[in-house]
């Protein structure tokens, strides 16, 4: 089961509101490749895992990855405040605003919601292992692309840390794949 | 202006409700190291889930695990409580307490 820490994995501090920024990072959240398609990748492969130390990685990634869901919203959160209604008009994020306000709702960046087709459970552990690599990658491309995209250093902080932690999992779904 | 006020009125802006705000707030150094050395943890956790065995790991877990005790015994009886498992008897239920994770105010 979970029990949640009332703290964020890593620092999220950013000074400036940036809407349209936010409509980009959104894809995180609720994106092809974003946290919550890991999160729900790797809780539910783990069920049918057929050995305790796999399982036990599916968990431990999966659980970060909901974390790292939370670092996500928190950018995006501090990203859409003390918003005026002029910068909001004016931003592509006006389309995300009519239906949501201000409210964090996963979507991708295009404003396609989450999906459950994103998220690969074959049943076959050499299969959803492979699938959790080419997971990892790209999750680490869109977080490349986020970077590609602003210059701002708060923002540019949690992303870096984020975009690490995919190369990590990545580093350790290979050697799992590897010993299996 | 699009304040958060006027689409729910229990939140304000993007701070905390006043009402809740814990009369000690937490350290943020400590927070900071709280989440350093969870950070570690976690990194060594993946690595023990696949190298059961290493005795090297084991043992940096252990201080890991035992450094983090006398950080959450530094951080006792201050601002919210970590989990709601922690309510550490304060007189009254502060795990709602803000600030929340995502909020600056937190950070």
């Amino acid at each position: 089961m979970w029990i949640y820490e009332k703290k964020l994995q890593y620092p999220v501090k950013i000074k400036n509101p940036n809407p349209k920024l936010a409509q980009i990072i959104i894809s995180q959240l609720g994106g092809p490749d974003g946290e919550l398609a890991a999160s729900m990748r790797y809780l539910h492969q783990r069920y049918a895992c057929p050995y305790d130390k796999i399982t036990g990685i599916l968990t431990d990634i999966g659980t970060e990855e909901l974390a790292h869901l939370e670092i996500v919203a928190a950018i995006l959160y501090q990203l859409t405040r003390n918003l005026s209604e002029e910068e909001i008009e004016k931003s592509p994020f006006a389309t995300y605003f009519v239906d949501h306000t201000t409210g964090l709702y996963p979507v991708a960046a295009s404003g396609v919601p989450f999906d459950m087709k994103y998220v690969g459970v074959k049943g076959d552990i050499l299969t959803d292992l492979n699938e959790d690599l080419a997971a990892e990658q790209k999750a680490r491309t869109t977080y490349d692309n986020i970077l590609r995209l602003t210059d701002d250093p708060d923002v540019r902080d949690p992303i870096k840390f984020l975009r690490q932690r995919e190369i990590v999992h990545y580093q350790r779904f290979g050697e799992t794949k590897q010993s299996g | 202006m699009v304040d958060r006020s006027r689409s729910c009125r229990a939140c304000a802006n993007n701070q905390t409700n006043q009402n809740n705000r814990p009369n000690m707030p937490q350290s943020n150094s400590l927070m900071r190291k709280l989440q350093a050395i969870d950070f570690a943890i976690t990194e060594t956790v993946l690595y023990l889930d696949a190298y059961p065995e290493s005795r090297t790991a084991l043992a940096y877990y252990k201080k890991l695990i035992e450094e983090r005790d006398r950080i959450l015994a530094q951080m006792e009886g201050r601002g919210t409580p970590l989990t709601h498992r922690d309510n550490n008897d304060q007189g009254r239920w502060t795990w709602t307490n803000g600030p929340w994770p995502w909020q600056i105010d937190a950070n």
